[in-house]
């Protein structure tokens, strides 16, 4: 019986051997050809790719003028104070729409409170948001208040821009300046094509 | 002379290997990367169309809230059956080299403009030029809106028109190729293992074995690359009809592999146990 097992085994193992190490040829020879197609398509896949890493979990922390820990795109990281316009709104991280529904979003492409660069902020101009931003006043404070820390402003300038002038809300990282703006005219018909903008710089 | 049979024969299992893995890819390209129907039967198992529907109505609430109109104005503005058919003409012009599609927004035109004159005589409002002008430019983002989650990008399309062909016209080429080249090396195969019919046996096996492994280490390899649960292609429905359609052909490409190890393991088997027993025999024999 020993000895039929043996033969058996002998007889089985050559071929599943051979069968790996064509399988192994096989792969070598794809790898060969296709790995540089293959990383592109990967690179590319990762461009598109949602990280879901727990980091993101983990509360922003500003050290040295550099935020870790950046909020997830949809979350809320601080609420905007406006008291001589009486906003009180929450900050989103991005600005989808289900974001400008609920308050103001940030725009992804610009700094974080305290980086020391553009922080832009937008928001619908309904009553219960920014319909009241063009009644702000040069000095009026704007407050900042996030989950690492709260941050005054001081507007220096208003303006009403057109919607394609991208060059008014420069990303930089010369200085901090705080940009909020909304839709202009506030009741206006059809698409907007222009924004009201302030321009605040820190109040310190 | 044998060990030169044994060297042939094995190469024709090399071979076999190859031509499995050709065959497989062509049947996976004829059964669902290049068959039209099954996209449509995807499409309706994700409900793609469903989701496009939502997709398309949460695009027209970006602009809503900056118009200055009642939030109602673009409800159900575009019918699911228009959708259904944008989302099919689009398609269609895909897999046809002669076949253009292009969206028509002329209903959803007239229908923006109806709803919207509604609105501003229940508010006895004259317009001015400018004002005017703003409404014109809104009806057109709302008909550039729907166009795009209809088309998601015209770059890509063409680019996926253009591949789908080429892949077509390789595959109407090469589709018997695989299937007439196997016969061939398994009648060579017969026809060197002739004095040990059984051989053949063990040979196929091995060429099962290897390219069920193939497939596995492939698909192995290209999942630890691939995080396909998180990536995000235009929009969510796209994504999800893309991953869908990703982890039903991986799961039957999956599928073969084991059916092609499982049955490449038996046949070794049988072989092994005839081998042995046959072994066994001769030496009786031998003794006797």
């Amino acid at each position: 019986m020993t000895e039929s097992l043996k033969k058996f085994i002998k007889a089985a193992i050559i071929p599943i051997i051979v069968a790996f190490l064509f399988a192994f040829i096989v792969l070598f020879v794809l790898y060969k050809v296709g790995n540089d197609k293959l990383i592109l398509a990967t690179d590319l896949i990762d461009v598109v790719t949602i990280k879901t890493d727990s980091k993101d979990l983990v509360e922003p922390v500003l050290e040295n003028h550099k935020l870790e820990n950046y909020p997830t795109v949809g979350s809320k990281y601080g609420t905007l104070k406006i008291d001589s316009i009486e906003v009180n709104l929450p900050i989103y991280y991005g600005t989808s729409y289900n974001v400008l529904k609920g308050g103001v979003g940030h725009d992804t492409n610009s700094f974080f409170p305290g980086e020391g660069g553009s922080i832009v902020y937008m928001g619908h101009n309904f009553k219960k948001f920014l319909a009241r931003l063009p009644e702000t006043k040069i000095d009026d404070i704007i407050e900042i208040e996030t989950t690492y820390g709260t941050f005054e402003y001081k507007i220096y300038d208003q303006q009403v821009i057109n919607e394609l002038e991208t060059d008014k809300v420069p990303i930089q990282t010369d200085e901090e300046i705080l940009m909020i703006y909304t839709c202009w005219p506030i009741n206006n018909i059809g698409h907007a094509y222009q924004r009201y903008i302030v321009y605040a710089k820190p109040a310190y | 002379m044998k060990t030169v049979r044994t060297i042939v024969s094995y190469l024709l299992s090399f071979v076999i290997i190859c031509l499995i893995l050709l065959y497989i890819a062509i049947i996976t390209l004829d059964n669902k990367g290049m068959n039209k129907d099954y996209y449509y039967k995807m499409m309706e198992e994700t409900e793609y169309y469903l989701q496009v529907s939502r997709e398309v109505d949460s695009g027209f609430e970006d602009y809503i809230y900056q118009s200055g109109l009642p939030e109602d104005t673009l409800d159900n503005l575009v019918s699911d059956e228009k959708i259904r058919a944008d989302i099919n003409g689009i398609f269609e012009s895909l897999f046809n080299e002669d076949v253009t599609y292009e969206i028509s927004t002329e209903e959803l035109d007239k229908e923006l403009d109806a709803r919207i004159n509604a609105f501003l005589k229940t508010q006895n409002k004259t317009l001015t030029k400018e004002e005017k002008g703003n409404i014109t430019k809104f009806e057109a983002l709302i008909s550039s809106s729907y166009k795009k989650n209809i088309k998601l990008s015209d770059n890509v399309n063409v680019y996926v028109k253009q591949l789908l062909l080429t892949i077509q016209k390789l595959a109407n080429k090469f589709n018997s190729f695989p299937m007439v080249i196997s016969i061939a090396a398994i009648l060579i195969l017969l026809i060197e293992c002739r004095e040990r019919i059984y051989d053949v046996i063990k040979y196929i096996g091995v060429s099962c074995l290897g390219a069920g492994i193939v497939i596995k280490a492939g698909y192995a390899y290209l999942m630890s690359k691939i995080d396909i649960d998180n990536v995000l292609l235009f929009q969510k429905s796209f994504t999800n009809l893309i991953q869908n359609i990703f982890k039903d052909i991986s799961y039957g490409l999956s599928n073969i592999a084991t059916g092609l190890i499982v049955g490449g393991m038996t046949l070794i088997v049988v072989y092994a146990i005839f081998r042995a027993f046959l072994k066994e025999k001769k030496e009786i024999l031998k003794k006797a």
